[in-house]
């Protein structure tokens, strides 16, 4: 045994030859479609449209969503594989694909024949957009403590609420939102009485209500959404009435490993920049690659580079076959790449010194965009609680807070 | 009638990874990395878009070893219905290379389209479209920047130095592509994984009954090329003479 895992082929990570050419044609695209474009990206904090069209048609919205829905039939190594290359390139177009995942995931997992047919087939080819709003201002980490309510009226469910912090809010056709339906039993069972439901843009009601500015991912946007009085037939449920907390658990259990991916980008791109940098740059009469602090520096980067990478796709390896103990590797890959690419593009910006933080370089924007992937999908506070209580459910199938 | 168009494939090593050694001009080339040679894919997007008029089928034919089925599988996601790999066991120059094809374009009949690229990326000889158009008798358009169809011929401009020329030829014809005749399509993931269960058979060169054999390469050397990092420092406007005549020195003004 080595603990936690019954044995060293547990640590496994297996890949396929596919897995690696997918890897060099998601690098082509970013680099030669992407790449020329970053600048401006930054600068107008806008995505040009043609451009998602084509990473719409690429098919890169529906890596994850069965070929018979108009996907591409993939598996989790390949979504680590997508965000990671995209990352290298420019982080916010990770965030502004990977938010569709979790409009399509919840449809795989709970949708109906019907919803399936609906949704994700257009998503996935890239004709349409989507989005996830279960986040609002009073409630993050705490998805139970929501306050948007939904009513039966008739045969219909009436919404009402506002959503916050909603990532491509502004471009969604459609969105899976989540509204108390049932108050909650009892104090210890407030994760009872959410439902999940579909809905539409252009639903009388729903409205884009504010733009959120923000420090990193300029390109993707965040928006507020209002819901007034919005009606949506009984079929736009997804899963149970009732099992909402559910449904958007297991999205981010899903999504958690492209957040990990996200990071492992960016601290990929900020390590080769600063290895390449110190190559070439001289101070005190020679190159910066051979003042004993720099190595330093650069070997502790690629230390935690080489960790978080292992960790992600063995996380990923595990998820791909079909692992219970993938919660557990998928939130320490999240915890750990997110925070060492946080460490590594800190680090990035000593070695480039005063050049770190001009724009132009390309560092900066890094250290800008890694911050929120340590809180979306489960901020790493909430991880490192999901890593010891299911440590403990594995090994010993016991509930911590029951104990 | 559908006409059925081979294209030809070649694994090279991946030139950007290449590394000398200052002291020697020896070149290792055990570390590097393999690729499809870069014109190739313009090659191979040329006969996949031809073949929305053609109405056949895409075939891949490369000679090389077993490290060349990464390329083929690219190709095959890019496409290309279905693959021959001629298993050499090493490098082979390019009349023995001529004579192989030829042998194994005979067992590919009947095809009316061969495309190429009009060199490879690694040694460059640019000699096969030219030796396989002898050795089938066929027209060869070589250097095209363009290819169309017109009723039973082939259009193409030929891109040379000074000028481009239009030229036709009846099919069965070869042609030759440069890189601007196109953009190469990016496979999605889905053609990627649909590429592995596409048909691939392979066949042993030495089964094809060719003695030919051309020249051997008895050694290769990288160059290195010396930088002189002259420095010339004074006043501006007589730097900017004295620069002026470095370069003039150097034959590059």
């Amino acid at each position: 045994m080595v603990f936690p895992f019954k044995s060293l082929s547990d640590y496994e990570i297996r890949t396929r030859p596919e897995h690696e050419a997918f890897r060099n044609f998601v690098r082509e695209f970013m680099e030669k479609e992407v790449a020329p474009l970053v600048t401006r990206i930054e600068e107008r904090n806008e995505f040009p449209m043609e451009l998602l069209d084509k990473v719409g048609a690429q098919g890169f919205q529906g890596i994850g969503v069965p070929q018979e829905y108009g996907g591409q039939g993939g598996d989790q190594t390949s979504v680590v594989i997508f965000s990671e290359e995209t990352s290298r390139v420019c982080p916010a177009l990770v965030t502004l694909v990977g938010v569709n995942g979790l409009f399509t995931t919840p449809l795989q997992l709970f949708g109906t024949e019907e919803q399936k047919r609906r949704y994700l087939a257009p998503v996935a080819r890239g004709e349409k957009r989507s989005a996830h709003a279960t986040t609002e201002a009073v409630a993050g980490s705490d998805v139970a403590g929501i306050q948007t309510r939904a009513e039966k009226a008739g045969g219909e469910w009436r919404i009402n609420g506002r959503k916050a912090f909603i990532s491509g809010g502004d471009l969604a056709d459609f969105f899976v939102v989540l509204a108390r339906t049932a108050p909650p039993p009892g104090p210890k069972e407030r994760w009872k009485g959410l439902t999940m439901f579909v809905v539409e843009k252009g639903a009388k009601g729903f409205s884009v209500a504010r733009h959120m500015e923000k420090m990193g991912l300029r390109g993707s946007h965040i928006v507020e959404l209002q819901l007034d009085d919005v009606s949506v037939p009984e079929e736009s449920v997804v899963g149970k009435e009732g099992d909402g907390f559910k449904v958007a658990m297991e999205t981010f259990d899903h999504g958690r490993i492209g957040v990990a991916a996200q990071a492992l980008g960016i601290a990929q791109v900020v390590f080769e920049k600063s290895l390449n940098y110190a190559m070439q740059r001289t101070t005190f009469g020679r190159p910066l690659i051979q003042h004993q602090m720099i190595d330093s520096y650069l070997a502790d980067m690629l230390i935690r580079l080489t960790g978080a990478r292992h960790l992600v796709y063995w996380a990923a390896s595990l998820a791909d076959a079909g692992r219970t103990e993938y919660q557990l590797a998928a939130s320490m890959a999240k915890a750990s790449a997110t925070e060492s690419a946080e460490w590594i593009a800190e680090k990035a910006i000593n070695i480039f010194g005063g050049a770190g933080v001009i724009v132009e370089t390309q560092v900066e924007r890094f250290l800008r965009d890694v911050e929120i992937t340590k809180v979306y999908e489960g901020a790493n506070e909430i991880q490192r609680l999901v890593i010891i209580r299911q440590l403990i459910k594995q090994t010993l199938g016991v509930d911590v807070l029951q104990a | 009638m559908p006409t059925n168009t081979v294209v030809l494939l070649k694994h090279v090593y991946d030139e950007s990874q290449l590394k000398v050694d200052p002291a020697t001009g020896g070149i290792d080339f055990s570390a590097v990395p393999g690729k499809m040679s870069s014109f190739d894919r313009n090659a191979v997007e040329e006969a996949l878009r031809l073949r929305q008029q053609l109405g056949g089928t895409v075939t891949s034919l490369t000679l090389g070893t077993d490290a060349a089925v990464k390329s083929i599988r690219e190709a095959l996601a890019m496409g290309v219905d279905r693959a021959v790999l001629v298993r050499t066991s090493g490098e082979t120059d390019a009349y023995a290379a001529g004579a192989l094809l030829e042998k194994a374009l005979a067992r590919l009949q009947p095809w009316g389209l061969l495309l190429c690229a009009e060199g490879s990326t690694d040694t460059y000889t640019s000699l096969l479209p030219g030796m396989l158009a002898q050795r089938l008798g066929l027209p060869l358009i070589s250097y095209a920047r363009s290819l169309k169809l017109d009723g039973g011929a082939l259009v193409g401009e030929r891109s040379l130095e000074r000028k481009t020329v239009t030229v036709r030829a009846a099919l069965p014809a070869i042609a030759s592509v440069v890189s601007e005749i196109n953009e190469p399509r990016i496979p999605t993931l889905l053609q990627i994984m649909g590429a592995a269960k596409k048909e691939l058979s392979v066949t042993q060169a030495e089964s094809l009954g060719v003695t030919e054999q051309g020249y051997r390469t008895e050694s290769m050397s990288g160059k290195g090329r010396e930088r002189k990092r002259v420095v010339i420092e004074g006043p501006v406007q007589e730097a900017v003479s004295r620069l002026l005549d470095a370069m003039t020195r150097e034959g590059v003004v």
